[in-house]
């Protein structure tokens, strides 16, 4: 359902990723919600001093544009760096240019609402917005370079985007799991490889 | 109906768990989620994640060092020294380091100003150009106010005044900080109106009187460096220092001599005769001016003259033996603590001691004269207030400089900017001038726009932006024009639509890719004018009895009306490792007999001015002088007109206050334990000692050993390599309350040792950072596993996984943990300068010195992407960087091809608290002291 209005709006609101079910023990968690009522406040005093700044806000930007992957990657069988080119020689994989996109899209799809919406911004200089998905804590350092250079597929980590029409994060992301490849490949296991 | 469950064991862990669990959840939600965007059109330079170099020109003084700005994401986060540019060479002071925090002030102006409310740039410019016009057409003159502007934009000033129908001589260069003595001198000795060129690179013995080379002396950066070159191993060479506090610079020479303020021209005729006894017929000198020296130096015995200056007539014929031993010889001086009223006939005593050493046209050179506004000739402060006061002034341009900031020293300036008609400012500071303003335009930092600095003949740097303007500001020069354009006097300006364009045609790829364009200027001849020996005035009022006070420059603070840079103020004074706040310098002997202690408040009082400053007890001076830091004197100098540092006798009186100084330094000396090792400078090798017995496992020799060496012979303690190190690192400024409170978060702390006596003190500089120890006691103690020892060597500090216990600070033999005791502020936009490499730590963490370890992995990534090893000086940690001596050296220690590890060989090489089996990373190498030093 959801999908099918995702193809009639062009221009749609982002939504969260669905969060991966955590609890099963009903009860527990009923009970447990209750005393993290009581106890949120406190736990929150503590916490807020030292939380990272928030991006923008959580309401998304008007001007998003619904980028799909599927059609992209799983259709037309893109590569990821042929877009992502940072990856390559730099931490940071980064999001190609809005020019990038209509070095194509001045041509192909010109008809479709999504690709109006870019043209628009286009034309005005000004880029669409995009929800982060992997977002790493600020004290990590990951580089991109690395990994590519040790052959680390991207699907590895990022899934296969190609069959998703929102991205969504498919891996934890979390240091355990970060680690696990670390042990398997024997890659390093310094602490000061991605904190410093 | 069921009945209610019992709670269980089972059941109440449940809960806790859940609730534990549910207050994870909601802690985690807590990070909204962001956003990105892409560039709309990708920018050649940039590549997300990776930081691009600009190369432009510093313009926090008027030396115009040569700069190189790294970019993030098109957002500047550090500038280091440029090293193609032939005065910086790479390094930069710690001005420089704090650039990129003016650039991201939170006081700078947004918008322009009309009368005090903000305006657009349409109104504005319109009003500056009604402005200019209603002056021209009511037949009054347009003044430009400016600070030395040697460049394109100094060219543009005159020719805007010219097309406008003006003289283009309506230039007022404001320089507060220039030695105006000895342009006076150079004008009464040679003829030439201008600064002269000391060449301290091309000398082999340098005595300095009382000029302070690495603290304010035309070129600080370039100063320091040839300094250190001259006094190394290689460079054979001596430096000395004669004057009235033991300053920086003369804690780094080899030998220091306390002179009496008041007792310069005795001391310089006496040397002069002196010289000429044991060189009587000088090179190059003819013989008409050896006359004239002759005549001047005969009533000049040193025998008559020592015992009335204090000074032994030993010392002189060692002095002048010294000078004329080892040449190339230059005197330099008279600096600012040694400039008094007598200032102009001291510098001309110097320009002919340098004379008869054969230094004028080798080491002492002129160059032609430049038109203003380079610093040098251009219109009074006494003339502008004239022609206000004959309302002859329709309206004064003010060009990035605050002349008000010091109003009660220039006083018949700050008259004629009150009394002007129609004031406009361009800057980018709500500062006192702007306040005054009618107008007040806002220039872009220097780091956002196109300029051009002569830094000496010669040395022509590019300025240029590295980055789009932070606020709607607009160039200056662009201002100027519009005005031209509006009023339609365009003749002879710029034809391009805007100055960047104008300035960008100018030069070529080559230029920009430099950072300028570098030739080598040729000196113009000089010869004695008739009078430059006349002109020495020799009234001897003989040495005034009671306290004198000096004022004392300082790189941080400089004339001590520049901006008040937090960083700045942040990193301590060299000698007295006081951050922030003022003091009164007082002998050790002179607090006894007083009985004053550190702290107590005096109040010190000249002719009708005074101030109270806090005493801070040191040997630095001799027990009847008394010196406080020029930025913190200005209250004493009104009406004088110009910055000169003996300031004479002082009225001194006790407030009954006592004020807690905020200083990083225990105590004067290292108490006895050794930690600043001194080797005579002949046999250059401290004494054998067997090594430590020890239990511990050998260091690994097959891995990277990263290290660093810290030559406590070169370091001056100018603190650039800790301005760096905060920009570098996201390390907070605490402010002076914190500061005082022990607080402070900088992670290299620059410990001055002082030795000697009372009367001959002497200092060392030893910059104390984590040792990163082989063996280390902080990390044995970590309940966290937070800190830790990495294959490298580097003791690593993992910020999220610190809980703050403290054990590892309370544990650490060199102090050089920080706390964060709060979560310090990085005020918008200043949070755009943090460096996105490095951790921002957050309150409750424990945090130092890394090595850049940021740096190190950068630098380890692209040299396993290219495939090879990393190569020894690859890896420079930001403090290394900034170093003009070269002090720091950082490398691989198990490379015994390495600079460092060379360096860890040497005799003077030793590690700090050795005994206590810690096995640092960082060596010192001893302060070399050369005999009779």
């Amino acid at each position: 359902m959801a999908n099918s209005k995702l193809e009639q709006d062009s221009v749609v609101p982002l939504l969260n990723p669905p969060s991966p079910k955590r609890f099963t023990w009903r009860r527990p968690l009923v009970l447990g919600l209750l005393l993290a009522a009581v106890l949120t406040p406190l736990a929150l005093l503590r916490l807020a001093p030292v939380q990272a700044t928030p991006g923008p806000g959580a309401s998304p930007p008007p001007d998003a544009i619904a980028f799909d992957h599927t059609i992209h990657v799983g259709k037309y069988g893109m590569a990821c760096l042929g877009c992502h080119v940072d990856a390559r020689n730099s931490p940071s994989a980064g999001l190609p240019s809005v020019r990038k996109c209509m070095g194509c899209h001045k041509f192909v799809a010109k008809d479709k609402p999504a690709i109006i919406a870019l043209t628009k911004l286009f034309e005005k200089g000004e880029a669409p917005v995009f929800r982060r998905i992997h977002d790493l804590p600020d004290y990590v350092y990951f580089s991109h370079r690395m990994h590519i250079a040790a052959q680390v597929a991207c699907s590895n980590c990022h899934g296969d985007v190609g069959q998703m029409k929102r991205v969504q994060q498919v891996s934890p992301l979390t240091m355990g799991w970060c680690l696990d490849c670390h042990k398997q490949r024997k890659a390093t296991l310094e602490c000061v490889g991605c904190h410093k | 109906m069921t009945k209610p469950n019992p709670l269980t064991r089972r059941g109440f862990l449940s809960i806790t768990a859940g609730t534990s669990a549910g207050v994870g959840l909601l802690g985690c939600s807590d990070v909204l989620p962001r956003f990105i965007r892409p560039q709309v059109i990708a920018a050649d330079d940039i590549t997300s994640g990776v930081a691009s170099f600009y190369k432009t020109v510093c313009r926090e003084c008027a030396a115009g060092c040569g700069l190189m700005a790294r970019v993030r994401e098109g957002r500047a986060v550090k500038v280091e020294g440029n090293p193609d540019h032939p005065l910086s060479l790479g390094a930069l002071c710690v001005r420089g380091q704090a650039a990129i925090e003016g650039l991201y002030s939170p006081s700078r102006l947004h918008q322009p100003l009309i009368k005090g409310k903000t305006a657009s740039w349409s109104e504005a410019q319109t009003a500056f150009g009604q402005g200019i016009g209603a002056a021209l057409q009511a037949g009054k003159q347009v003044v430009v106010v400016t600070r030395p502007e040697r460049g394109v934009v100094g060219d543009l000033l005159r020719n805007w005044l010219t097309a406008l129908g003006q003289s283009p001589d309506q230039v007022l260069v404001y320089d507060a900080a220039e030695p105006t003595w000895l342009r006076e001198a150079a004008q009464a000795t040679f003829g030439v109106n201008s600064q002269p060129t000391w060449r301290v690179d091309q000398a082999k013995t340098v005595l300095s009187l009382g000029a302070d080379l690495v603290e304010d002396w035309d070129t600080p950066v370039a100063h320091a460096r040839a300094l250190a070159q001259l006094r190394s191993a290689q460079g054979r060479g001596r430096f000395l220092y004669v004057g009235p506090r033991l300053s920086a610079t003369a804690a780094t020479a080899d030998a220091y001599h306390p002179l009496h303020p008041g007792a310069e021209l005795p001391f310089v005729l006496a040397l002069l005769h002196e010289v000429l006894t044991q060189q009587p017929h000088p090179a190059g000198v003819d013989d008409a001016a050896l006359a004239q020296l002759k005549t001047l130096a005969a009533a000049h015995d040193p025998a008559l003259v020592a015992g009335r200056i204090g000074i032994a007539a030993k010392t002189l014929t060692d002095l002048a033996h010294e000078l004329l031993q080892t040449g190339p010889a230059l005197v330099v001086g008279p600096g600012r603590v040694a400039a008094g009223e007598d200032a102009v006939a001291v510098s001309q005593a110097v320009y002919l001691l340098n004379l008869a050493l054969g230094a004028v046209g080798n080491t002492l050179v002129f160059h032609e004269v430049p038109a203003a506004p380079w610093a040098g000739p251009s219109l009074t402060q006494a003339e502008l207030a004239a022609r206000v006061q004959a309302g002859k002034v329709g309206a004064i341009v003010v060009h990035q400089c605050n002349p008000l900031g010091l109003a009660t020293v220039f006083a018949p300036l700050a008259d004629a900017l009150h009394k002007v008609p129609w004031l406009a400012v361009l800057g980018h500071q709500g500062d006192e001038t702007a306040q005054m303003a009618q107008l007040v335009l806002p220039d872009h930092h220097f780091l956002e726009s196109w300029g051009e600095v002569d830094s000496q003949p010669g040395i022509h740097g590019l300025q240029q932006p590295v980055m789009t303007p932070l606020h709607d500001t607009r160039a200056a020069a662009d201002v100027l024009l519009g005005a031209a354009r509006q009023l339609t006097k365009t003749t002879g300006l710029p034809e391009e639509e805007t100055f960047a364009l104008y300035q960008r045609n100018r030069l070529t790829d080559a230029d920009v890719e430099r950072g300028g364009v570098f030739t080598v200027a040729t000196p113009r001849a000089v010869t004695l004018t008739p009078t430059a020996v006349s002109g020495i005035s020799l009234k001897e009022s003989g040495l005034a009895a009671g306290p004198v006070l000096i004022a004392t420059p300082s790189l941080r603070y400089l004339d001590g009306m520049q901006r008040q840079s937090p960083l700045v103020s942040e990193v301590p004074d060299a000698l007295t490792a006081i951050a922030w706040s003022g003091w009164v310098e007082v002998n050790p002997e002179t607090a006894a007999t007083q009985g004053l202690v550190q702290g107590d408040e005096l109040r010190l009082k000249i002719g009708n001015q005074a101030v109270n400053l806090p005493v801070f007890v040191t040997p630095t001076v001799a027990p009847d002088v008394l010196a406080v830091p020029l930025g913190h004197a200005t209250a004493l100098l009104q009406g004088r007109q110009h910055l000169r540092g003996r300031l004479g006798n002082v009225q001194v009186a006790r407030t009954g206050q006592r004020i807690n100084l905020p200083s990083n330094s225990g105590s004067l000396d290292d108490q006895g334990r050794d930690l600043a090792k001194q080797v005579d400078a002949k046999h250059d090798q401290l004494p054998e000692h067997e090594p430590l017995a020890t239990i511990q496992d050998p260091e690994d020799k097959t891995k990277h050993r990263w290290a660093l060496a810290v030559d406590l012979d070169k370091c001056n303690g100018c603190g650039a390599c800790v301005a760096a190190c905060h920009v570098e690192n996201n390390v907070p400024i605490v402010g002076a309350d914190q500061f005082s409170r022990g607080r402070d978060m900088s992670w290299i702390r620059i410990q001055r040792y002082m030795s000697g006596t009372a009367l001959a003190p002497k200092a060392v500089f030893v910059p104390s950072m984590c040792q990163q120890c082989g063996s280390a006691p902080c990390e044995t103690v970590c309940p966290a596993y937070a800190t830790y020892h990495t294959a490298d060597g580097l003791n690593a500090q993992i910020y999220n996984r610190c809980i703050g216990t403290r054990y590892c600070s309370n544990n650490c033999p060199y102090v050089a943990r920080r706390f964060n005791w709060f979560q310090w502020p990085h005020p918008e936009p200043s949070h755009l300068g943090l460096n996105p490499d490095v951790t921002v730590r957050e309150r409750g963490v424990m945090e130092k010195c890394t090595f850049c370890v940021q740096r190190i992995r950068d630098v380890e990534e692209r040299a396993r992407l290219r495939g090879e090893p990393v190569r020894d000086g690859e890896i420079v940690p930001a403090c290394g960087q900034t170093c003009a001596t070269g002090a720091l050296v950082f490398g691989d220690a198990n490379d015994p091809k390495s600079q460092v590890s060379q360096l860890m060989r040497s005799g003077r090489a030793y590690k700090m608290l050795e005994e206590l089996g810690t096995r640092p990373g960082v060596t010192y190498l001893a302060r070399r002291r050369k005999e009779n030093a």
